[in-house]
């Protein structure tokens, strides 16, 4: 994967911030920085999945300029956090893989309904593939969303009953209501 | 010159044998000295018991009604045992009346080396400097301890403070919300009101940070050694000042494999 050119904010080049701080105040505002970092970061690189033993590869997590790097306990707790907010997901009980929701499941599947109520798609079968990679869909903020998560999100449709996933071996595929 | 010659002290078994003779006579005098010191102890002991026993009879004297010739009689046994007053040993009272005389005399004394060193010593560096001026009858860091937490209760222009930190650090402030300080002080307030608890926060918060602009490439960051020669404080009581202005919000730490370091919250 490319990595694109982030903004990275002030906070990035601040030592500190690489360490999680005792005085709970000054705490606060250092984790709500990294929330909104991880997620800016995620969305600008499509990243849709970190692996927190990998996550020193990043250079989200690893200021190689200033030369410090997040610890991994701190990655988790922060990642914890995003979790509370519907961003993020353990996706092991070890919570090593973490999906990030940059949008919320609920949001994707707002979206996606949206763009299949737009061009008329009611009553019709999509296949995964179509509503990810699809031509209609490039211009769509969930382009070339991660399998998983768009499942998760149609999982949010088809509970709302505006939806039904159709998930056999060959063709994984959705309808729409 | 001629030298007495045996076989026993000749080669190599000789030199054995003398360094055995030597270590030996070691031997003996170090346990020599060792069952002296034993004397004294055992001496010592009795002594205490001499004393409880002495104790006891005044006690029983007290009680019961005695003449006046058999009471200079037993004060003068006493007093050859060089027990002149066998209630010695201090009791609740006595004890914090004399750490409070203590206290005076330190508050006096501390005042000076407090203007010296920024208006906060160390209860390790107080106890050097203190028992240095002694001179002789030196005092027990048990007793000077105590003697700190009295001074809290003399309504002096020192106050003595606790660290927050779990670490068994004591120091001295020069407190000038006292209004007997102001009488007692005079002139001498305005320097010391830089020494306050607030003022040390502030002149770090400007020591980190250049005054109005708080801003990342104008700000300044210090490990606990720096800034401790910085400001010309000993390490423990430098940390403690950092670590306080830590917990006030005015610094975060970068602690890194390079070591602890204090940056301005610029969060």
């Amino acid at each position: 994967m490319s990595e694109t050119e982030v903004e990275w904010p002030w906070q990035y080049a601040f030592p500190p911030f690489f360490t999680l701080q005792p005085h709970p105040e000054t705490r606060s505002k250092q984790v709500s920085a990294w929330k909104s970092l991880i997620l800016e970061y995620c969305q600008k690189n499509k990243l849709f999945i970190i692996d927190v033993r990998e996550a020193h590869q990043l250079p989200l997590f690893h200021n190689s300029a200033i030369n410090r790097k997040l610890d991994p306990t701190v990655v988790v707790s922060i990642l914890s956090e995003l979790s509370k907010s519907g961003n993020a997901g353990a996706l092991d009980k070890a919570k090593h893989r973490w999906e990030i929701y940059w949008h919320t499941l609920e949001e994707w599947a707002a979206m996606i309904y949206d763009h299949v109520c737009d061009n008329g798609m009611q009553n019709s079968v999509l296949t995964l593939f179509e509503l990810s990679q699809g031509e209609d869909v490039q211009d769509k903020e969930f382009a070339g969303i991660h399998t998983d998560v768009l499942i998760k999100a149609l999982r949010v449709l088809e509970g709302e009953r505006k939806c039904e996933l159709i998930l056999s071996d060959e063709e994984q595929g959705v309808k729409f209501f | 010159m001629f030298v007495e010659f045996f076989t026993e002290r000749a080669g190599i078994y000789g030199l054995v044998k003398q360094k055995q003779r030597e270590k030996t006579e070691a031997a003996t005098t170090m346990t020599k000295a060792f069952t002296d010191l034993s004397a004294l102890i055992s001496n010592f002991v009795q002594a205490q018991q001499l004393v409880s026993f002495a104790e006891k009879l005044k006690s029983k004297i007290s009680r019961h009604e005695m003449s006046a010739d058999d009471q200079t009689k037993f004060k003068r046994y006493l007093s050859e045992l060089g027990v002149v007053d066998p209630v010695g040993s201090p009791n609740k009272l006595g004890a914090s009346q004399y750490y409070r005389q203590l206290a005076k005399e330190l508050v006096t004394f501390v005042i000076r080396p407090l203007e010296d060193h920024g208006g906060m010593l160390t209860l390790t560096h107080i106890f050097c400097l203190y028992n240095k001026a002694r001179g002789h009858q030196l005092v027990s860091p048990d007793d000077l301890l105590e003697a700190c937490k009295a001074v809290n209760l003399l309504n002096s222009a020192v106050v003595f403070k606790t660290f927050a930190s779990g670490h068994y650090l004591l120091a001295f402030f020069i407190s000038i919300h006292n209004p007997i300080n102001t009488v007692l002080l005079g002139t001498k307030v305005l320097q010391l009101k830089k020494l306050d608890e607030e003022e040390v926060l502030r002149r770090i918060s400007s020591l980190f940070c250049s005054a109005d602009q708080a801003v990342f490439d104008k700000c300044r960051s210090f490990t606990i050694a720096a800034y401790s020669l910085y400001s010309a404080l000993p390490v423990a009581l430098a940390k403690e000042q950092l670590l306080l202005a830590e917990q006030h919000g005015i610094l975060c730490r970068d602690d890194s494999l390079e070591g602890l370091t204090f940056y301005p919250n610029l969060f």
